[in-house]
């Protein structure tokens, strides 16, 4: 049970990071403060967990990471999507707006 | 998947294995900048400096755990960690150093010496190397009827094949020659091929320079031409490609070269210098196609190559087919002939009737060393479970420190593939070198017929494969015991404890059982073999071959066309021979005993027919001079040996040997009576001859030629000896001479006496005759040899293993004997408590292995000559032996106990 939820979580990681990197390349903290401001500070992203989402991304040649300068002027790892990790990140984005409207659905009428 | 996404996984995972620093240290700089960028923020928010970075680090969590986290996304974790088993096992295996070498040595020999068995089976069962071999037949004459197998073919049968056989493309007849080659330097004896044109075709063969001869050579008057082989072009002719259209001299006979044909070639005849187009005269078709016996008189060898869309079944029923066509066009005389020996077509791949022939002999050694193989690796799995067991501690160590099993078992499992890998490649070396050996060596003994061996693809396979099971072998022996349960252990007890477990101790002593059983097999099929061969060996041959030269020479038709210019050769070289200081006698001879195959046929024999029936089993025959019992000192034992009469050509008179007499006179009568030489019951009885005398059986088929019980085998066949004389067109001439070695070098002389009298001739087998005697058994010497050096490495490798078990069980048990002598056990009674323990491993394996080589014992019978497989004596003798040498490996461990001091042995624990 308890490894069902956490492939839940992780694949919604996946996704949050995925579609936050939609949008042009960011480094790990950036990710975390958007994730937070977006979800009005509802969302928690521990650092334990970010790093080897992005790293297994990754690893699947979803992301891909290089070395850039920051906004306070320090070296950061930037990461953003490869084609495949765009396509990946439609798929799965309306794949979760089906599966939470159909939740919502059964929780609305039940 | 895409193939660029493969590609960005495959870059990324290679980036992560082999810039594995590189990544830490990027982690480290990510890591270090977020913590930065938080702290910076909560700074912002109002914190002092210090508070920010300490709040930083504290909402990150544990830096290394997630690290490890992060390493893990990576996919190399089990990669580089496999990487640091491997660099610790090879650590570990460099410090132990003995046990390493025996453990590589041990695996090394066994898997080398199957690499190379393969190799040789592969080379010598498997298919033959020409495209498609399997359509590549060869059409053989069966008489079983009249004890004779493999029988080859001749011309009526070819032409009937060649036109009437639908399922063959092509179809070929070889006859095997002997000549005189003359080069530029001097007369080489030269083996050839006479061949009709397809043979190429049969074989799909091209040539490597020039062309083969066509139809249209094998007529007479075109045959003036020949192919040479690679082999001879190389040698004789330094590899000139101008040889092309040049001409060579064959027995005096210019001939036009047309090509050169590739070592292929030559794969299925040995040693084989060159082709020559066959053609024979209308005269001779004719005859052979008319006369009663003309489909069974065979003296060539008829091969085909079948049509791709037939079988050998196919092709076997169309001949078939035409033989019982052939048999209804008969005379009753042909069709009875027929029944009598129960003739059979028999039509089989080249890879079959070297299966035939070879098959025995190379599968008793392939299981042989598969059986050294397993007795190594029983031992290998003995020495790696005493080296865990001293390694235990720190297995313990690392469960301690929060190991999972599965890294151990991990670590295990790396450790025998280390070891067996380090196997592989000793087997690897080995194998190569004792292909290169047996190349070198014995292949021309041997196995003529093979050619060349190389090191085979399914051999290297084989070894693989090998090695992976016992890896496997012994990780998973290692893995039953350490992980067997005892682990919980704390980490300062003694490992005592667990090797004294019930279950460990029957496996170990499971395992010497079995080791000797498979060693008592070997030893005892070896030590069966080796006596039948001495046997074989030092049997009387009733011959006396000391002081006897011998010297062979085929001469040229071409020139020596008339007997009287072949006789008047051997009067002038015995002449001249006579003159030599130190010759005593000088004979002649067809054929020389156990050398060269004699002439086979019928006899008839009346006053033997009158009381039994006929006997339709066949006799040898040699043509001899008068001096040749003198010489070989062959026993006269009753009667005379020829006369000049006889020799002249005048008289009738034969001398048999004692066999033939036996078999046809069991009454001692047969001085005296007639017989007809080489002749069947289907001719009339006209050339009578008497016999004259009767000498001792003499071993003329081949020193190890097995006894006499059997009528199949030509060692046992009875020998008619013919007169030789001056009518005879025999051309191999055999030069005997009796003479006294010492005194000159008899054999050179006897070389310039013949050269003397036609420089043209080449001289072959040209040594004495207890030399040449002495090389006809190389090949069964050396496999006896190889099957004596199994037989030993079983022996060592067994020892080494009960020596390693007892004295690991001893040092084991030291704390318990110590305990004992000390209260008041004697030394005796231990040291005799402990040889029984051995004693009754011993008998166990010792007894499985005679009840597995009892039920083996029939398998080998075929290859044993007077000796049976269940011989009593050579049992008693290996057992009682073998029981010996084990008592003694095991007396030297067990006599340490003697020395165990009971207070030293208490401070163990």
């Amino acid at each position: 049970m308890s490894k069902d939820k956490k492939d839940l979580l992780q694949g919604t990681l996946d996704l949050l990071v995925m579609r936050i990197l939609k949008a042009g390349s960011r480094h790990g903290y950036d990710i975390v403060k958007r994730i937070e401001l977006l979800s009005e500070d509802t969302i928690r992203v521990g650092e334990g967990s970010l790093y080897p989402s992005l790293h297994r991304l990754e690893k699947r040649g979803y992301v891909q990471a290089h070395w850039a300068q920051s906004e306070t002027g320090r070296r950061a790892k930037f990461y953003n999507l490869t084609p495949e990790g765009k396509s990946m990140v439609q798929e799965k984005e309306s794949y979760w707006l089906e599966f939470t409207s159909a939740v919502n659905l059964v929780l609305k009428n039940a | 998947m895409n193939a660029r996404l493969f590609i960005r996984r495959c870059s990324y995972l290679a980036a992560s294995l082999f810039g594995i620093n590189r990544r830490q240290a990027d982690l480290d700089e990510e890591v270090q900048f977020h913590i930065e960028m938080r702290a910076h923020d909560l700074r912002n928010s109002g914190m002092s400096k210090d508070e920010a970075s300490r709040e930083a680090l504290k909402l990150f969590g544990g830096i290394e755990k997630f690290k490890e986290h992060s390493r893990d996304a990576w996919g190399t974790r089990m990669v580089t960690d496999s990487i640091r088993d491997v660099r610790h096992s090879i650590r570990s295996l460099y410090k132990s150093k003995g046990f390493s070498l025996t453990v590589l040595l041990t695996l090394g020999l066994g898997l080398g010496g199957n690499a190379t068995v393969a190799s040789i089976l592969s080379a010598v069962l498997g298919p033959p190397p020409y495209s498609e071999p399997n359509r590549v037949v060869e059409i053989f004459n069966n008489y079983p009827g009249a004890g004779i197998g493999r029988s080859s073919s001749n011309i009526p049968l070819y032409l009937d094949y060649r036109a009437n056989v639908v399922a063959l493309d092509f179809v070929a007849l070889t006859n095997r020659i002997a000549v005189n080659i003359t080069t530029d330097a001097s007369a080489v004896r030269g083996h050839g091929l006479l061949a009709t044109a397809d043979y190429f075709r049969v074989f799909g063969i091209q040539p490597i320079l020039g062309q083969f001869f066509e139809e249209t050579h094998c007529i007479q008057g075109n045959d003036k031409v020949i192919v040479l082989t690679e082999s001879f072009w190389r040698t004789h002719y330094a590899s000139d490609p101008s040889i092309v259209g040049r001409a060579i001299v064959v027995d005096s006979v210019p001939l036009t070269v047309l090509g050169v044909a590739p070592k292929l070639a030559e794969w299925h005849h040995g040693d084989l210098d060159f082709f020559r187009a066959w053609a024979w005269s209308a005269q001779r078709e004719q005859f052979e196609k008319t006369v009663y016996y003309g489909r069974d008189n065979n003296y060539a060898n008829l091969w085909a190559r079948l049509k791709s869309s037939s079988s050998i079944r196919e092709a076997k029923a169309q001949i078939d087919y035409l033989e019982s066509l052939f048999l209804d066009k008969s005379t009753q005389q042909t069709k009875d002939w027929r029944a009598l020996h129960q003739h059979e077509s028999i039509v089989e791949t080249l890879q079959q009737s070297k299966i035939a022939q070879f098959g025995d002999s190379l599968h008793l050694l392939q299981g042989g060393l598969f059986l050294v193989l397993l007795i190594g690796c029983v031992n290998v799995g003995n020495l790696q479970l005493s080296r865990g067991l001293k390694r235990l501690p720190e297995i313990k160590t690392r469960v301690v420190l929060g190991a999972s099993r599965w890294v151990l078992v991990r670590w295990l499992l790396i450790d025998s593939i280390v070891l067996s890998l380090g196997g592989f490649f000793c087997g690897l070396l080995l194998a190569w070198s004792g292909i290169h050996w047996v190349n070198k060596l014995v292949l021309d003994d041997m196995l003529p017929t093979v050619g060349w061996i190389g090191i085979d693809q399914g051999a290297i396979r084989l070894v693989l494969v090998l090695s992976i099971l016992v890896a496997l072998c012994i990780g998973a022996f290692a893995l039953s015991i350490l992980l067997g349960g005892n682990l919980d252990l704390g980490v300062g007890q003694n490992t005592t404890k667990i090797s004294q477990s019930k279950m460990m101790k029957r496996l170990r002593s499971g395992l010497v059982s079995f080791q000797l059983a498979m060693t008592t097999i070997l030893l005892l099929v070896a030590a069966l073999l080796l006596q039948s061969f001495y046997r074989a060996l030092n049997e009387d041959t009733g011959l006396n071959t000391e002081k006897v030269v011998v010297a062979s020479v085929t001469l040229p038709r071409q020139i020596y066309r008339e007997s009287e210019k072949i006789a008047n050769l051997r009067v002038r070289l015995t002449e001249s021979l006579h003159q030599t200081p130190g010759v005593e006698s000088v004979a002649f001879a067809s054929y020389l005993p156990s050398l060269s195959a004699h002439a086979i046929g019928p006899a008839r024999v009346p006053a033997f027919e009158e009381l039994n029936g006929e006997d339709f089993s066949n006799v040898n025959y040699n043509t001899v001079s008068r001096d040749y019992f003198e010489v070989l000192g062959i026993r006269v034992l009753e009667g005379n040996t020829f006369r000049l009469a006889d020799l002249r050509g005048e008289g009738r008179g034969v001398v048999v040997d004692k066999e033939f007499a036996n078999r046809y006179f069991p009454n001692n009568d047969a001085l005296g009576k007639q017989i007809c030489a080489n002749s069947s019951r289907l001719l009339p009885l006209k050339k009578r001859s008497t016999i004259i005398g009767v000498v001792e059986t003499v071993k003329h088929n081949g020193l190890d030629s097995v006894g006499s019980d059997s009528k199949t085998k030509n060692g046992s066949m009875p020998l008619v000896y013919l007169p030789l004389s001056p009518q005879s067109r025999d051309r191999e001439l055999n030069v005997l001479v009796r003479g006294d070695l010492t005194r000159n070098d008899l054999v050179s002389e006897v070389r310039g006496h013949i050269q003397s009298l036609n420089s043209q001739l080449a001289i072959f087998r040209n040594s004495s005759l207890e030399q040449l005697l002495k090389a006809s058994v190389n090949d069964r010497r050396a496999f006896m040899l190889l099957i004596a050096i199994l037989g030993g490495m079983a022996l060592l490798l067994s020892l080494v293993g009960i020596y390693g078990v007892l004295s690991f069980e001893i040092r084991q048990r030291k704390h318990e004997i110590g305990i004992r002598l000390a209260v008041g056990g004697s030394t005796k009674q231990m040291l005799g408590d402990i040889l029984k323990q051995s004693l009754l491993q011993a008998g166990i394996g010792l007894a499985l292995g005679v009840l597995a080589a009892w039920f083996l014992g029939g398998r080998l019978a075929d290859l044993l000559f007077k000796v049976s497989p269940n011989d009593p004596a050579v049992y008693f003798i290996t057992l009682s032996s073998l029981l010996l040498v084990l008592l003694s490996a095991s007396l030297v461990p067990a006599l340490r106990v003697t020395r165990i001091q009971p207070i030293e042995a208490l401070k163990i624990d």
